[in-house]
């Protein structure tokens, strides 16, 4: 018990949050582009695996940012096919991304078992080593926590800003959340919603699957089919708290990062508890965040519905 | 106060509109309409709902394709392929809807779709231009809200100020005074003056005739898609004759009705207060209908229309007062409503009928739980489809096959099919919400036969309406609404055009 | 079912409709709202994922030919496409009664889990009864443990508005915390080494219909289930159900409870669920494992989707499901190819069928049909 009075606790459970989390932000980040655009994007799952496997196969052990943007680009890509069933062909939003979901996991189980043999050796990566931001981290207590990370996190951190930036203070951001809001609307202001609406969605694939990329080269090293846990359908639930808003979404990812690791360093301090217990804490934060979230978080108006141009 | 007209006529007009008309399937929305805009005037264009005033709007913007016209504007030939060609020939038209994204700011919006703005959103500068209008006209825009928190008459000047600041040499405005209390119409009113002088020449679109004449130059009367009135001078026009116009002559409408006999009372709604937050809600309303009549609720859509019929049907619960059917309390529960045979005929038939079902669906839709078609709770198709069968036989609607989809039949046959299983059992009271809207002559006969039907049968009938002809035909009394309370009653007998279109209007009664 | 359909309308669009269309439940609209396009979606994943082959160098024709043969090949391939089609197809009607009514429960996975646990607890607890009482006791179990999982999602989804795939998608994860901690200590025997449970007592188990197959009696709850959904679908309450997912604004008017529809039809899609887990540990595995429902709540949900939310529908869907994937099984054991191209053949049958709406597509087929027979009957 007394552990939990100790900083280095809490301060290694926030840094391993903010680990954690990383994959999230990426993911939940790009997800409030295509949702503010009106886009529900379910298939951030699928986005995110095959941005796993892709990254764990094109990284060179020595050079893994090429294996991070291999990530973005196996993303993107099947976020294409999400923009030409949904926004194209305009099929419901909701099948397709279910359909997005279970064709990543299908293409990665397929390729990792094909390229895997039974009981051999499957292909792994060393995990980044952290970057030292000198003075900064050498701060007691919280130095450590808040400025020595893998440059996944820094870069997802760094990412927040700027994703913020475009959202609010550029044309583009306007359009996105103005084809979100009022399709119709934003139309007679002379905006093309489909075009805007793909971009948008590309911009989720993107960087869902830098999330996957992230959650690969930055944590786990190796493949495994599911390793995505689900963590596609926490950055949906972490968009209602969120409010759609970039900077609550990277909170709301690094909130459910901090409960994960929470759970997992409080493993280590209440032995006798099951496991289970523990490991349920983030989803009890996600449940709640959920209920709670509906209430004061505004939905855009045209999320979930398909858009068809006045001729 | 009124501009120089007799000089400003030397000049080239503005905007010129010559023989526009457009069809729309069987109704003639605009036959060979005229129309001129001086430079540096207000030209009010007035009319009844259905008039041809917002379909001329939206030619002129645009939006709409007449199906012949000549136009110019500005001295040159005018034919805009879209909005956005308008928009950029300087034509802007603002209306309450579809214009302003409603979950962005002022100030982005502004910039939203703006020709020739730069890729990145520069905040101060567009705030120092919202500064910048809003003292040029004097006006309180707050740029950084939200347009969806702004009070209407904000976001109708936040809309006028976006269309001056993008260049609009010449201002459309639909109706946008028609939920304005008398505070903010008047700011709107001096701000239309100001545009004016500063030359943008502005069409202003109203039903009120009252304020037309502090703000107009001239005015336009139309009426089932002709120019009675062509730009007329407002100082010299008698409001009360133009109010007449618009309604037109009622004595050629007035149909051989049968002396009818009244019997008990069977609706009663005791001074109802109810609280929405969708619309406009209601206050103080009071009246009772009796067996065999009708009662017309008239009125500009949106004074609180929807609210009485959600309210007499058990939809929407009172704060204050009570509905009663015959004896019995409607405590806003429809269950309520339709065991005391309260039948309701939807505004929109997508809310009143379910499209993708069947036919036979539909017409069972409201006594599926009846015994007559269900044994041991399953229902019993063979005798659900006879049902729908015979009740399209007996209410005409075509095709009478049971099995096709509700949404694949015609608006009229539609509208038929929920009036059979609204109808079919004698109801005690029949709400009716625009019970011939976009209907064809034909079907909109049937329908109030229906409607008549039920009175007939002894039951109380409620026609809430925006076309007059149609109260005309059906009602025995009329109440007008506005803004949720009822402004003025009266029995048909006593009706006179100028009275109703005063009412409807805005105009007091007693003027 | 038609909420998943609707797309916003211009105000402007009046599409004259010329044709009569035929109506939901006629053979006519059946065969062209499902059969054709999801035959010709099975088609074009079929093409697509032997294109995928030959990309990575494999014979398309040596793989489907192991798939077809461990989906009909034998006699216990047919066994095995009957065992894992039978989940699907319980767990499919449920997703169909939620689908009619407007609600997409993507949570049958959890249901099925705690639904298998509470199955094996009663069986536990009615150990020494006669097999009459115990068998049917189980069932009870599963089913009530599998509405009690959804019990809470559909309160929230009914008083708050909470999201109901999201919500039931967190009870899946904590029905899997609950299992694993389940199978890890109280449930598990001593000499195991991997999770799993004890065995499920013999008095209610369910016994093999084919010996040396997997086919098991517990397969026949899948006939039993069509016809309570076809029930369902012709009685006076499932058609207040469907009219609320058809039309909410309307049904309330008519004086039906939004509430009451939700928690209702999640409920019924909660004992589907919560079956599956009784069949499946009673019938197939005889223990509960961590893995016992697979990926059960997406294809079950897929399924649904694909049979149209119809009693006939999604057996079809099941049956196609269930043998794609004990073929894609025995693909893998025969030819050494990944059983994941059964998934991925899956997930392209379900986008080609999302597309049948698409009016382009729907222009294609109808220029393609109007050429191939007379016009259809119009209306004035």
């Amino acid at each position: 018990m007394s552990r939990l009075a100790e900083a280095t606790f809490w301060s290694a459970t926030f840094a391993g949050g903010l680990r954690l989390a990383t994959p999230l932000i990426f993911a939940s980040i790009g997800e409030t582009f295509a949702q503010r655009s009106g886009v529900l994007n379910i298939g951030l799952e699928g986005y995110m695996i095959v941005g796993a496997l892709a990254s764990l196969y094109v990284a060179d052990p020595t050079l893994t940012p090429i294996g991070f943007v291999a990530g973005g680009l196996a993303g993107l890509l099947l976020s294409a096919l999400m923009v030409l069933f949904s926004i194209r062909l305009r099929a419901n939003q909701v099948v397709v991304g279910f359909g997005l979901t279970i064709l990543g996991v299908g293409i990665t189980g397929f390729i990792f078992r094909l390229t895997t043999s039974v009981g051999g050796v499957d292909r792994q990566v060393p995990l980044p080593g952290k970057i030292n931001i000198p003075v900064l981290s050498d701060i007691p207590w919280f130095g450590r926590a808040l400025f020595l990370h893998s440059w996944y996190t820094w870069f997802a951190v760094g990412l927040v800003p700027v994703a913020w930036w475009i959202s609010s203070r550029t044309i583009f951001g306007l359009q996105v959340r103005s084809v979100g809001e009022d399709p119709d609307a934003a139309s007679a202001r002379g905006i093309d919603v489909i075009k805007v609406r793909t971009h948008a969605t590309l911009i989720s694939g993107l960087l869902g699957g830098f999330g996957g990329a992230a959650l690969m080269l930055g944590a786990v090293g190796r493949f495994q089919p599911m390793v995505t846990a689900n963590r596609g359908f926490i950055a949906l639930i972490v968009l209602i708290m969120a409010s759609w808003k970039i900077w609550g979404a990277a909170l709301g990812a690094f909130v459910f990062g901090f409960f994960e690791a929470l759970s997992i360093n409080l493993n280590n301090v209440f032995v006798d508890m099951p496991t289970e217990l523990l490991e349920a804490i983030p989803f009890v934060v996600a449940l709640a965040i959920l209920t709670v979230g509906v209430r004061w978080s505004r939905m855009p108006p045209a999320l979930g519905t398909n858009y068809e141009a006045i001729k | 106060m009124l501009a120089s007209s007799s000089q400003s006529s030397l000049e080239e007009p503005a905007f010129l509109a010559d023989a526009v008309s457009r069809r729309f399937g069987e109704v003639q929305a605009l036959n060979k309409v005229e129309f001129s805009l001086r430079p540096g005037e207000i030209h009010a264009l007035v009319g009844e709902n259905g008039a041809g005033k917002s379909t001329l709007a939206k030619i002129i913007a645009g939006g709409l394709k007449p199906d012949r016209a000549s136009m110019s504007l500005f001295g040159q030939p005018y034919a805009p392929e879209s909005r956005r060609d308008g928009a950029s020939s300087g034509v802007a038209y603002v209306r309450q809807q579809l214009s302003l994204v409603r979950g962005l700011t002022v100030a982005e919006n502004l910039q939203l779709g703006r020709p020739g703005a730069s890729p990145v959103f520069n905040l101060k500068a567009a705030i120092v231009e919202i500064d910048h209008w809003c003292r040029e006209l004097s006006m309180e825009v707050p740029a950084e809200s939200l347009v969806d928190d702004l009070p209407l008459a904000l976001r109708q000047q936040a809309e006028i100020l976006t269309a001056v600041a993008w260049g609009a040499r010449l201002l459309i405005l639909d109706e946008p005074s028609s939920s304005l209390g008398p505070r903010e119409t008047a700011a709107l009113i001096s701000l239309c003056h100001r545009l004016r002088d500063e030359g943008t020449p502005i069409i202003y679109i109203s039903h009120r005739l009252p304020e037309l004449t502090e703000l107009a130059d001239r005015l336009t009367v139309l009426r089932q898609g002709e120019v009675v009135v062509g730009g007329a001078d407002v100082s010299e026009a008698d409001l009360h004759e133009i109010a007449e116009m618009m309604v037109g002559d009622i004595s050629l409408l007035e149909v051989d009705r049968p002396n009818r006999e009244y019997g008990e009372t069977r609706l009663t709604v005791d001074s109802v207060a109810v609280h929405t937050s969708r619309g406009v809600g209601l206050e103080n309303v009071s009246f009772q209908v009796r067996s065999g009549e009708v009662l017309g609720v008239v009125g500009v859509a949106g004074n609180g229309q929807n609210t009485l019929a959600e309210t007499l049907t058990g939809q929407s619960q009172c704060v204050e007062g009570q509905v009663i059917v015959d004896g019995v309390e409607i405590a806003g529960k429809p269950r309520d409503a339709i065991s005391a045979r309260v039948a309701h005929l939807y505004e929109d038939r997508s809310v009143g009928l379910a499209a993708e079902m069947s036919v036979a669906d539909n017409a069972l839709a409201r006594r599926v739980r009846d015994r007559d078609f269900s044994r041991y709770g399953v229902r019993l198709l063979s005798r659900i489809r006879s049902h729908a069968t015979l009740l399209a036989d007996r209410f005409q609607v075509r095709p009478p096959d049971p099995t096709s989809k509700a949404g694949s039949l015609s608006g009229g046959n539609q509208q038929k099919l929920m009036a059979a299983r609204e109808l079919e059992n004698n109801p005690a009271v029949l709400v009716a919400h625009g019970p011939t809207k976009g209907l064809d002559p034909e079907a909109s006969k049937v329908m109030r036969d229906r409607c008549f039907g039920v009175a007939e049968a002894g039951g109380a009938v409620v026609v809430i309406s925006a076309d007059l002809e149609e109260i005309i035909e059906l009602a025995d009394r009329v109440i007008v609404l506005s803004s949720g309370k009822i402004v003025d009653r009266f029995d048909i007998a006593d009706m006179t055009a100028a009275r109703l279109g005063t009412a409807m209007a805005g105009l007091s009664s007693n003027e | 079912m038609n909420n998943l359909e609707r797309t916003q309308m211009p105000e402007n669009a009046a599409h004259p409709k010329t044709e009569i269309e035929p109506v939901k439940g006629s053979w006519r609209f059946r065969f062209r709202s499902a059969v054709q396009p999801s035959s010709l979606a099975l088609g074009a994943a079929v093409l697509l994922g032997g294109l995928l082959l030959l990309v990575f160098g494999e014979d398309p024709v040596s793989a489907y030919s192991a798939m077809i043969k461990g989906s009909f090949g034998s006699r216990f391939a047919i066994g095995e496409t009957l065992a894992r089609a039978a989940p699907l197809a319980l767990v499919g009607f449920g997703a169909a009664v939620a689908l009619r009514a407007g609600l997409v429960s993507i949570g049958a996975q959890g249901q099925v889990m705690t639904g298998a646990i509470g199955a094996l607890l009663t069986a536990l607890l009615f150990e020494d009864a006669p097999s009459v009482i115990a068998l049917p006791a189980a069932a009870i179990g599963g089913a009530v443990f599998g509405m009690a999982w959804v019990l809470l999602p559909a309160l929230l989804k009914a008083y708050f508005r909470v999201n109901e795939i999201l919500s039931t998608l967190l009870f899946t994860e904590f029905a899997f915390l609950l299992l694993k901690f389940l199978l890890n200590d109280p449930l598990k025997p001593p000499s195991a080494i991997t999770p799993q449970s004890v065995k499920f007592p013999a008095n209610a188990s369910l016994g093999l219909i084919w010996g040396g197959t997997r086919f098991h009696y517990g397969v026949l709850a899948v006939p039993v289930a069509c016809l309570i959904f076809t029930w369902w679908i012709r009685s006076t309450r499932g058609f207040e159900y469907d009219l609320f997912g058809e039309n909410p604004s309307l049904a309330r008017g008519l004086g039906i409870s939004d509430k009451r529809v939700i928690v209702n039809s999640l409920l019924i899609s909660g004992a589907a669920a919560g079956l599956v887990g009784w069949i499946q540990t009673a019938g197939l595995l005889n223990r509960v494992y961590v893995q016992i429902a697979a990926e059960l709540g997406f294809f079950g949900l897929v399924v649904a989707f694909l049979g149209g939310a119809r009693p006939l529908g999604v057996l079809a869907g099941a049956v196609l499901f269930g043998a794609l994937q004990s073929g894609g099984l025995s693909m893998q054991s025969a030819e050494g190819i990944p059983a994941s191209l059964s998934d991925i053949i899956q997930a392209m049958i379900l986008l080609g069928f999302s597309v049948r709406y698409a009016p382009q597509i729907a222009d294609v087929f109808g220029r393609i049909a109007s050429r191939a027979r007379p016009k259809g009957r119009t209306v004035s």
